[in-house]
């Protein structure tokens, strides 16, 4: 069995790893895994089977278990988001507990700032202000135990009391939903679980052995959205939207989300406006505001006869020289995708991320509100989500990678207007705030093949030399060829 | 006026070339006797051929007479020329005497060229739409290849003219942001067939740097080093198997540097 100090020292690696950043905390952790080296005997707790907590959604006796992650590794796994905190997820922690003998209590408590060994963090030995809160009650006196236990944590006792923590002898009740915005900006926060052997008036045994959890790196603040107006290039039924990406540490991806609040383009087209029917030889102009039932509609469609879709197969495009009204951001009139919880607002400075060995990876300072968009999954694109759900419970952004910025959404209907907002997403799932909408139409594009064919060009297919129904040329071309093959190889036999 | 000028480039280059002769020859003497026999002594054998081949390209789509004088590529993607790269490798299978090395030879290329797609009618009040259109065209060949190497190898003339002669298959896919296009069922991807032909002139740089020449050759097996230049007409225009191919083939100055080995 290894020494206790080689024990801790392992823990404080993975701890660096499972959160990928090097912080004050470290410090402080090292300095109470020393004290907590210094204890010998006593009540002692330690882990037990599997190091990560299983999670559960809800209470984990009615709650189903989940496993000790819901997201892929890249994206904080062990840690905690705001959808982990807003579905009420409950962490199990299952510790053996040896050598109390009825003169201690078992407590579990959090801190943000590394150590609740130390009596005064707790707010004891005439400490004002506690740095640690009290998340369970454990075990109280007289605990006799020489077992594995299970405790269940809910993640909003975890995450809630972060920014005011309560007097030492409180503990965290069930905070409900107004928990998971107590974050104060949207860089992530490590926060660590401690097991601790209590004597009766809450100071530490000193002779027993308290366990501490892995820090638990806390995210529930999604990044700043991109700084300005993402633009919209349009093409045949796609948007090939584009934005200025994120240079916070934070981000790691983008969700991309579209409405067509908007039933068609004539709504907002222009004055100038033309009617184009792609099965039709011309298009049509009209200064008509759109297909409304006017008689200038009806004598478009009458132009159209030849259709058998008649004008529901036409687009009005726009052939002045604006975009739709309120492009741009200004009055793109989607009211869903404004959704949107904001969480912390002016200049935030994101702590430096280091590899575990302390190298700088990321680092720098960004100036952005962070929050967390709660627009529903429907106007996602790109990533799975479920239906009815937030976009924040989506596992991976529409767009992963920082430095992305452009992003084609396909299959849209030419001359229908859409809305588009774009949210970053951080290194733990969460999409901030989206940006201001943007809003156009597709259209009708000509690439070059379309040009090639239209004006008369006949190649195409792959697989045939010639295409299909043409005469017989092409056989005869192949045949002289080997023909004159043949006929050169024999020749040099016969020299031989 | 045209053959005038011919010869008098000509003259040029041979002058040119000849001037490279009196600067060696002016600079032997016994010991560069003794290291040329050395050379001559060490050379490795030589039997094939390497080159990597970049041209200025523009294909010639629109010289298509079923397109009745419309120009889809010129619309399309402008008129400016595209980088080619073609590798090719030849197999110098035999020699004639007093003339230089004939064999065959196959090569592949590629070149893509793309621009914004433009829209069916004016919209937001441009023609210029987010789109993207795109060109590939893989080229390969198979060509006979002679390369007279008299010149350097008895005169000691640093010049090799060089013909090539065979045909090519150039596999192209015309794309958007999408994925390959498709007009009215027919899939923008296809190959085009027809006849690849090369004249040039061959540069051997082994007399600039006799020391590294054999170094070259004794590490690698490198004979002769050359930068070349050559007129290159790709005639893909069906050559008998096909109607009315994609015209991906084109007339072009080609530049590079080839290896013989």
């Amino acid at each position: 069995m290894p020494p206790a100090s080689s024990v801790l020292t392992a823990m404080q690696h993975r701890v660096r790893s499972a959160v990928g950043f090097a912080s004050v905390a470290s410090i402080l952790v090292s300095s109470a895994a020393a004290r907590a080296q210094t204890m010998t005997t006593g009540p002692t707790i330690a882990q037990s089977g599997q190091l990560y907590a299983e999670r559960f959604i809800g209470d984990p006796s009615l709650g189903h278990d989940v496993g000790q992650s819901t997201r892929p590794t890249n994206l904080n796994p062990l840690g905690i988001n705001y959808s982990d905190c807003i579905e009420d997820m409950f962490l199990q922690f299952t510790v053996t507990l040896s050598g109390f003998t009825g003169n201690d209590n078992m407590q579990v408590w959090a801190t943000t700032t590394g150590d609740c060994t130390a009596d005064g963090t707790r707010g004891n030995a005439g400490a004002i202000q506690p740095v640690c809160w009290k998340v369970s009650e454990g075990l109280t006196l007289p605990v006799i135990q020489t077992d594995s236990r299970k405790f269940n944590i809910p993640v909003r006792a975890l995450v809630g009391p972060q920014n005011a923590v309560p007097l030492a002898t409180t503990l965290v009740g069930d905070l409900g939903p107004d928990a998971c915005t107590h974050q104060p900006s949207f860089a992530p926060v490590p926060i660590t679980v401690w097991f601790l052997p209590l004597l009766s008036n809450g100071l530490l045994d000193t002779t027993g052995h308290a366990y501490q959890y892995p820090t638990i790196s806390t995210d529930l603040v999604g990044p700043p959205p991109p700084v300005g107006i993402p633009s919209i290039g349009d093409g045949d039924t796609l948007f090939v939207v584009s934005w200025m990406p994120n240079t916070d540490a934070d981000t790691a991806g983008y969700d991309i989300f579209i409405d067509s609040g908007q039933a068609d383009a004539s709504v907002s087209t222009p004055s100038t406006s033309t009617l184009y029917c792609p099965d039709s030889s011309a298009p049509f102009t009209t200064t008509d505001a759109g297909d409304d039932g006017s008689a200038t509609d009806a004598a478009l469609a009458t132009d159209d006869a030849a259709s058998t879709t008649d004008a529901a197969g036409c687009y009005y495009i726009n052939g002045g020289g604006s975009l739709p009204t309120g492009s741009g951001g200004t009055s793109c009139t989607s009211t869903v995708l404004v959704s949107g919880i904001v969480q912390d607002s002016g200049t935030t400075t994101v702590i430096t991320e280091t590899d575990e060995a302390g190298n700088v990876i990321d680092s720098g300072t960004f100036s952005g509100t962070g929050g967390i968009a709660t627009i529903p999954c429907q106007y996602l694109v790109g990533t799975s989500c479920p239906a009815g759900q937030a976009a924040y419970t989506a596992i991976n952004p529409t767009v992963p990678g920082k430095a992305a910025g452009t992003y084609t959404i396909s299959g849209l209907v030419n001359g229908t207007t859409y809305n588009v907002v774009v949210a970053a997403v951080d290194n733990s799932g969460n999409p901030g705030p989206p940006s201001p909408e943007s809003c156009d139409y597709p259209a009708p594009v000509n690439d070059f093949w379309h040009v090639y064919r239209q004006d008369g060009g006949r190649a195409g297919g792959f697989c045939a030399l010639e295409a299909v129904g043409e005469p017989v040329p092409s056989a005869a071309g192949l045949a002289l060829i080997a023909v004159t093959s043949a006929f050169a190889l024999r020749r040099r036999r016969r020299r031989r | 006026v045209n053959t005038g000028h011919r010869r008098a480039g000509l003259a040029l280059v041979i002058a040119a070339a000849v001037g490279l002769l009196p600067n060696r020859a002016g600079a032997q003497d016994s010991r560069e006797d003794i290291l040329q026999s050395r050379h001559r002594a060490f050379e490795s054998p030589q039997h094939f051929a390497f080159e990597l081949r970049f041209s200025p390209f523009k294909p010639d789509i629109d010289s298509d007479p079923g397109l009745h004088g419309a120009t889809p590529y010129g619309s399309v993607f402008g008129s400016s020329a595209q980088l080619l790269f073609v590798a090719e490798f030849d197999w110098q299978a035999a020699r004639i005497p007093h003339v230089g090395t004939i064999g065959p030879g196959v090569g592949a290329g590629y070149a893509t060229m793309g621009a914004n797609a433009q829209f069916a009618m004016p919209h937001n009040g441009t023609t210029i739409s987010g789109e993207t259109t795109t060109l590939e065209i893989f080229p390969t060949y198979l060509v006979g290849v002679l390369r007279a190497d008299v010149l350097w190898r008895e005169v000691h003339i640093p010049l090799v003219p060089y013909a090539k002669l065979g045909v090519g298959l150039s596999f192209w896919r015309a794309s958007n942001t999408l994925g390959t296009s498709s007009y009215q069922g027919v899939s923008g991807v296809g190959q085009s067939l027809g006849t690849q032909l090369a004249l040039g002139l061959a540069l051997n740089l082994n007399p600039f740097d006799d020391y590294a020449a054999r170094n070259f050759d004794e590490a690698m097996g490198v004979n002769n080093t050359y930068l070349f230049a050559d007129w290159t007409r790709s005639d893909l225009t069906g050559l008998w198997a096909q109607q009315a191919p994609l015209r991906v083939g084109g007339t072009y100055w080609t530049f590079g540097l080839a290896f013989e080995f």
